[in-house]
């Protein structure tokens, strides 16, 4: 009896306990339990947060900023001001737990359009686990809760669409329409749906033109003409946001700003995860594409390359070029010779599966409590004393910002820049911050003094003096030596200090 | 005319042929290469090992580490550098520089044009890969040697189907040139492993047999060549420790050196990597030839170091130049139009004039940049060596000038230049020799050139006399000296200046 249990045929098993369906499961289990054991890390978030309250209450776009004593007033594009509108709902409605599960949800969503086009694509439940992890692999570092997370679905949709579907239909122009009016005031990416409609259309005429070479032909063709079509026409809504045309110059100002500002805009170096994770990747694209049978369509280069190298040129980026290439690269998996071999044998029932019950059923009950054990309401009673609270009290300056707002310390503050959004989260409108993540705002005088602090430059006092700064919040991480040298300084003295950072004020 | 009426001397394949040495030889030849990253070091350690006889493995050149003892790995060819000096000055060195490089060229060369079967277009498709790649092969320094001994020696383990005693001996000899010239020499022992381990693979792949493999005269010769290898490494005046040197050197210069940092797309060698390997992808792509275990461990060890550091690029383009040519041969169009061209489907015409004029334009370019001829070249800023956009040469005069006294801080990147020029009169503060600075004094040095808040601390712990900043390095640092009470402007020009105290 225990030994049929131990060694089932599959056809024995009910359905809901099958090796399949655990693999059916696997990805979206593992996404949601990437989102939910994560973090917030409130790099730009907490900003989002009151700005979207403030929008709310005015019922008026903020245009201008409010939350910085140093560059207050100055006026600027708010591109994303729909998703501080959504974020600043989402925490009425739910506070921080309901982010973890929109953040879970919009990336279950992103994962279930990928999942289903590489299905499409494969036909095989066990490829499209491996490139669904594939996929997470080079962009997970890059789901934090941020207005880019509400980008992923769409970017997903609109790839997945126009990947598969050789029809563009007045519907479908409608619908993407509609996604590029919400994308464009959502979140500045929006030019990737543009850039991935004029990739189809330059591969489609390619290999047209490679196949017919006639150009009267290619202007004839009609999709190559809807593609065309549709191409004006998202370029065309995205003048609908309260900005007009001026939301591709910001887009424009603030990539080269940001290029030279910010870290996740560097290039990718092999120094961390995501770098490995993308030569990793590349190494594996190639082995596939170089024994794939299947043929690799103008198309299919055009997107791996330009988002290969957009992966190269920024580390942000990375997370597009794993969407982009996983399900291209699970097509041409499948059609490897071996692959290829195995897939038929499997489909004729030459290779029969065996299964041991009690294991699936086990492996499902630890899937199903690690699960449930993540969900932001038990997180508190989580038995891993670590996971318990969903802001790390040990990277965020949970203790410094109650120790300001106990001790009610008054006039301008400085403070760590990567700390910004969280002290405006907290204690705006009581407290201005010096600076904040929006670092593409910062005007240069005042980015230059800032980061001179930061790094404990010799005019780190005069600084502070110019800015009638009345107490310093400094990271233990990111302002070590200039917490050595205020540390030292006769004029100023530490009031608290934990293990993520101290703060000080004038004597 | 037709390519057979024309003499073989003016006919395109010569220039093909030439072009790539020509090309080598041109930008070695050209002052703006000259590099004195830490040439001025090195040439001075060689001149005292000459002068006294023996070799120098501790500090002389810095008043902060002065006597601290190091591993000296790459002594021989300080030694050479300095004999070449004294034969002949900067221009020996220009001639040195460019008869390694020729030696380069030819190797890879003749590797490339027997792996493309004397396609000579190909070749010279190839080479320019390896050049594109190999951006850093220009700065004299003892790397300088480790480059024709490496492809010396992937030619010889690529080429030969079998490894004789004679060719064991020579690579032996070889290597123990390498231990002493540069610390690269693991790379040579990397290669014998590569090929080792892929040829197994490949092997037991075929046979699936472990016995056949234990007996395979081929694999045990390779086997007996790492040995005899790895053996050779200890004759060198440190022995075992010259290893122990290539670990602390390389993990310390990992967090110090710019050129040992990982490869991002962010300047010249960064895209030339990239699109490198897109190129590599879509020649493996549609070759018809096998990849075997070799080539395909060849091309992934040297990727990944390439992406590992920038300094390692160089490598990738010389192991993956000639694999890549190969398979490019077998693609179908390529080899459809070289099968044509042997059967003389497309005949060729050339037009013999300007094949004359082409080749009489980049000889007169290649003899006029000749270090004796360099004084009368008719362009202006070519009669000198040395670029004063570069190194500190006025800054250098200053000091020598004035003779200022006491303990000099330098920028780092100048600090070989000036022991150049400079010692023994004047001991600097740091070199380029970042492995060998102990951390203390790499911190403070570092807090200085960054103008950090504790630079006036710093100097004055050292006791430093004068300060000799670069406008492009210490901009920042230059501001706040510029300010301080203490310190006084002496000289400044468009590269530096220098401050002492008031």
């Amino acid at each position: 009896m225990a030994d049929s249990l131990l060694s089932m045929r599959t056809d024995q098993i009910p359905s809901l306990f099958r090796l399949k369906t655990i693999y059916y499961i696997l990805p979206f289990w593992l996404v949601a339990i990437l989102c939910l054991n994560d973090n917030i890390t409130p790099h730009d978030l907490g900003y989002y947060i009151k700005s979207g309250e403030l929008i709310i209450e005015n019922r008026a776009i903020l245009k201008h900023d409010v939350f910085t004593h140093t560059f207050a007033g100055l006026e600027y594009i708010n591109s994303g001001w729909l998703s501080q509108v959504l974020m600043a709902f989402c925490e009425k409605a739910g506070g921080l737990k309901l982010f973890v599960i929109m953040k879970t949800a919009l990336l279950l969503i992103a994962m279930s359009v990928i999942y289903h086009f590489i299905w499409k694509m494969t036909r095989h439940y066990k490829i499209a686990l491996i490139f669904i992890a594939y996929a997470v692999a080079l962009g997970f570092t890059n789901w934090n809760i941020r207005p880019q997370l509400f980008t992923i679905p769409i970017f997903a949709f609109f790839y997945s669409y126009l990947y598969r579907t050789r029809m563009i239909t007045n519907s479908s122009i409608l619908l993407f329409s509609l996604l590029m009016v919400l994308w464009v005031n959502l979140h500045s990416s929006f030019p990737l749906g543009i850039i991935l409609v004029g990739i189809f259309l330059v591969g489609e005429a390619g290999e047209k033109y490679y196949r017919e070479r006639s150009i009267k032909y290619l202007i004839r063709d009609t999709y190559l003409k809807r593609l065309f079509f549709l191409l004006i026409i998202l370029a065309s809504v995205t003048l609908i946001n309260p900005y007009g045309v001026y939301v591709w110059k910001d887009i424009w100002v603030n990539s080269s700003i940001s290029q030279i500002r910010s870290t996740e805009w560097q290039p990718t170096a092999m120094n961390g995860f995501i770098g490995y994770c993308l030569v990793v990747s590349i190494v594996i694209s190639s082995i596939i594409l170089k024994y794939s049978r299947r043929r690799v369509t103008i198309a299919d280069a055009i997107l791996l390359l330009t988002f290969l190298f957009a992966g190269f040129k920024s580390v942000r980026m990375v997370l597009w070029w794993g969407i982009v290439s996983a399900p291209v690269l699970a097509a041409h998996f499948c059609s490897l010779e071996p692959v290829a071999k195995r897939i038929s044998r499997q489909k004729k029932g030459v290779i029969s599966e065996s299964e041991c019950l009690p294991l699936n059923i086990l492996f499902l009950v630890v899937m199903l409590i690690a699960f449930i054990s993540f969900l932001p309401w038990l997180r508190p009673y989580h038995p891993v004393k670590k996971m318990r609270s969903l802001i790390d009290p040990q990277t965020e300056p949970v203790g410094i910002v109650n120790y300001i707002e106990r001790e009610g310390l008054k006039g301008n503050m400085y403070n760590d820049i990567n700390w910004g959004s969280y002290i405006i989260w907290r204690l705006w409108p009581k407290y201005k911050v010096f600076a904040d993540n929006r670092i593409h705002l910062v005007p240069e005088k005042i980015w230059k003094d800032c980061t001179d602090v930061h790094t404990g430059l010799a005019n780190w006092a005069k600084i502070l003096d110019k800015y009638r700064i009345s107490f310093v919040v400094l990271s233990k991480k990111d302002n070590k030596r200039t917490i050595e040298f205020i540390g030292g300084h006769p004029a100023w003295k530490k009031v608290y200090g934990d293990e993520v950072g101290a703060v000080f004020v004038r004597k | 005319m037709k390519t057979e009426q024309i003499p073989p001397i003016f006919r395109i394949k010569t220039i093909y042929y030439i072009i790539p040495f020509l090309y080598i030889g041109i930008l070695s030849l050209m002052e703006f290469n000259i590099g004195f990253n830490d040439l001025g070091t090195c040439l001075k350690i060689g001149e005292v090992m000459i002068e006294k006889g023996a070799i120098v493995s501790q500090d002389i050149f810095t008043h902060t580490f002065d006597g601290l003892k190091y591993i000296n790995s790459g002594w021989l060819s300080q030694v050479l550098m300095a004999l070449c000096e004294k034969a002949g000055g900067l221009n020996s060195l220009l001639l040195l520089r460019t008869i390694l490089l020729f030696l380069y060229v030819g190797i890879l060369y003749h590797l490339i044009n027997n792996q493309t079967k004397k396609n000579y277009k190909i070749t010279f498709i190839f080479m320019l890969f390896a050049f594109i790649t190999g951006i850093y092969i220009w700065q004299i320094r003892p790397q300088l040697f480790a480059i024709p001994l490496f492809v010396f020696f992937y030619s010889q383990i690529l080429q030969k189907k079998e490894i004789r005693n004679s060719s064991i001996l020579l690579l032996s000899l070889l290597m123990i040139l390498w231990v002493n010239l540069h610390s690269s020499f693991p790379l040579g022992i990397m290669l014998s492993g590569i090929f080792l381990l892929g040829d197994a693979g490949e092997k037991y792949y075929r046979k699936r047999d472990i016995k056949k493999l234990i007996r395979d005269p081929y694999l045990k010769r390779l086997i007996l060549l790492l040995i005899i290898l790895t053996s050779v490494t200890l004759i060198n005046p440190y022995g075992i420790n010259i290893w122990k040197d290539v670990w602390g050197n390389s993990s310390v210069s990992v967090t110090r050196s710019s050129e040992w940092l990982p490869t991002s797309m962010n300047n010249f060698s960064g895209y030339s990597l990239i699109v490198s390997v897109v190129l590599a992808g879509i020649i493996l792509k549609y070759s018809k030839r096998k990849i075997t275990f070799t080539e395909a461990l060849l091309l992934l060890s040297f990727l990944f170091a390439g992406f590992k550091a920038v300094r390692m690029i160089l490598w990738w383009g010389i192991v993956s130049a000639p694999i890549l040519a190969t398979h490019f041969c077998s693609i179908e169009v390529v080899q459809k139009k070289i099968s044509r061209q042997k059967n003389g489907v497309s005949p060729e015409s050339e037009c013999l004039p300007l094949n004359i004029l082409f080749l009489i334009f980049i000889v007169l370019v290649f003899v006029s940049l000749l270090p004796w001829l360099r004084p009368y070249h008719p362009i202006k800023s070519m009669r000198v060596f040395l670029k004063s956009q570069i190194e500190p040469e006025a800054i250098t005069y200053y000091i020598k000038k004035q003779d200022l006294k006491g303990n000099m801080f330098n920028n780092i990147h100048w600090g070989s230049y000036i022991v150049w020029k400079l010692w023994p009169e004047h001991k600097i503060f740091a070199d380029n020799r970042l492995h060998i600075i102990p951390e203390k004094i790499w911190k403070d040095y570092t807090d200085v050139h960054f103008g950090l808040a504790n630079w006036p601390n710093i100097l004055d712990r050292y006791k430093i006399s004068f300060v000799v900043l670069s406008k492009e390095d210490n901009k920042r640092t230059i501001e706040f000296i510029r300010a301080h009470p203490a310190w006084k402007k002496v000289y400044e020009d468009k590269m530096g200046a220098i401050f002492v105290r008031k």
